[in-house]
């Protein structure tokens, strides 16, 4: 069994909690610091990818109203939104950690399936969900990401535990803007909670057990409870003041990208389908897709998967119709009335309209 | 992708973190190889420093976005940054399709040549990618 440093952080506010990040990842990198895995807690916040621009996944206005926190993480991915019902997991290791692939993919897989056994404790049958989400029944309970830095990797995510989907979507700028209530309740469907599952709130040390049991089951970990060193609490009040600067939350990143909001509804034989799609014609990608309408898909899960494969796919309409012809033979869809040429067009028609909703 | 599809040049050099390097005269182009991008997967952002920074051998020039990962770009070669490449801060998906070609990344002024005997050639750096693909399967 290797050891394993454990860290369970208190509350902390979102600024503090993403230094952190970069303390502990540090110190790892530099040999300070046994192999830790941290525990994380939050007052509510936005806290979006390291690439992302923040103008362009917040509603700023709800934001400053409420007085909440956006930070920025150091890992990749989208915009997502903390609060106290829900938690953070984060692994810091060592590249050459045996038992963990180096391969991205395969370090994905292998690390939300030990969260995946870890839930199973809980009583909740959950699944990886390629290439990093981790889902119940479609609906996502958790978001992964990660980064590195020289030797040392770092992998983290979310659990929803009781989670305020309507404060997520009144916070981010989500492809759903402009719908009415009956498509965003349909949205509030690709998310779940511990709570929804499970009926109850665990407690928060029920969950963190069950998570360190996964962990212990697929990697062969112990875990021994500890604290930052000296040295990295000195680090983490310095890295703190530049995580809570300007600079670093809205500071000029120098990627090129964009964000417009377009909606589309088109009319297969089986109904019609209603494609509200978040386009980055910058960098030529579909950021997200919500396709809803008054179809019926099996298994039902299909449209979510659909979503989930068109996530940072290119916009290119040729491409689009090639992952969506993909999508469709690789899998067994049945949707009375809707073939693959018709999801694509729609998918392809919404890109195209020259309405911009946001 | 199989080690045998691997493109790998002749008339660059190489070093172990992936990258090529295209030296001419005091000046190199520098681009992630065919390995390197595979290995990547799918680049969604690329961030490179701005035109006239010094970078040292081993510094982070720049980070890298696939499947929710961030990584670093670290310089094969100390310099100073001449030239961006406009296309791939645009389109970075050009550093998967055309690596050694359109998708090269920096142009940097280079410090000092002696650096670049430190360099593998194509048969060396054919030999780290096979060593390198074996350990992973």
């Amino acid at each position: 069994m290797k050891n394993w440093r454990l860290i369970d952080s208190k509350v902390l506010s979102a600024a503090e909690n993403m230094a952190l990040d970069r303390v502990l990842l540090d110190s790892r990198s530099r040999g300070l610091v046994p192999d830790t895995l941290l525990f994380l807690e939050f007052t509510p916040c936005a806290l979006v990818g390291y690439h992302q621009s923040v103008e362009l996944e917040v509603e700023d206005l709800y934001w400053r109203k409420h007085g909440n926190e956006i930070n920025r993480r150091i890992s990749g991915g989208g915009a997502i939104y903390m609060d106290e019902g829900t938690m953070g997991w984060a692994l810091f290791a060592d590249k050459n950690t045996s038992g963990i692939p180096r391969d991205l993919d395969e370090m994905y897989a292998s690390i939300c399936n030990s969260v995946v056994i870890g839930l199973s404790k809980l009583g909740v049958e959950a699944k990886f969900r390629p290439k990093n989400d981790i889902e119940v029944n479609g609906r996502k309970i958790s978001g992964t990401g990660g980064t590195e830095h020289a030797s040392s990797f770092l992998f983290h995510g979310s659990l929803l535990i009781d989670f305020n989907v309507d404060t997520m979507v009144r916070c981010l700028k989500l492809p759903i803007k402009k719908l009415d209530d009956k498509q965003v309740q349909s949205f509030r469907q690709r998310v779940t909670s511990l709570r929804e599952i499970l009926g109850y709130v665990p407690e928060m040390r029920s969950i963190k057990k069950a998570l360190l049991e996964g962990f212990t089951e697929v990697f062969g970990i112990t875990f021994v409870p500890g604290d930052m060193t000296d040295g990295e609490e000195e680090m983490l009040r310095k890295e703190t003041r530049v995580f809570s600067s300007e600079e670093w939350i809205r500071g000029g990143r120098r990627v090129p990208q964009s964000s417009e909001l377009k909606i589309n509804d088109y009319k297969a034989p089986g109904g019609l389908i209603r494609v509200s799609v978040l386009l980055d014609r910058t960098r030529k990608r579909i950021k997200s897709t919500f396709i809803t309408g008054d179809f019926f898909a099996y298994p039902e899960r299909s449209i979510l998967d659909l979503e989930a494969c068109l996530r940072n796919s290119s916009c290119l309409e040729q491409d689009v119709a090639a992952n969506v012809n993909r999508y469709f033979s690789e899998n067994d869809i049945r949707i009375p009335g809707v073939d693959a040429r018709d999801m694509s067009t729609a998918v392809c028609q919404a890109i195209s309209v020259s309405r911009s909703m946001m | 992708m199989q080690y045998a599809e691997m493109k790998i040049r002749e008339d660059v050099k190489y070093d172990r973190n992936n990258f090529w390097i295209r030296p001419d005269g005091a000046s190199a182009l520098i681009g992630l190889t065919e390995y390197g991008q595979w290995v990547i997967g799918d680049i969604l952002y690329l961030e490179l420093d701005p035109e006239g920074k010094a970078e040292a051998k081993g510094d982070r020039f720049g980070s890298i976005e696939s499947g929710k990962w961030v990584g670093s770009l670290i310089s094969p070669v100390s310099g100073r940054i001449l030239q961006r490449n406009p296309v791939v801060l645009e389109n970075p998906n050009k550093v998967n399709s055309s690596p050694y070609d359109e998708g090269w990344l920096i142009k940097v002024e280079l410090e000092t040549n002696d650096e670049l005997g430190t360099f593998l050639d194509g048969e060396e750096y054919r030999s780290f990618v096979k060593e390198q693909m074996d350990r992973e399967l």
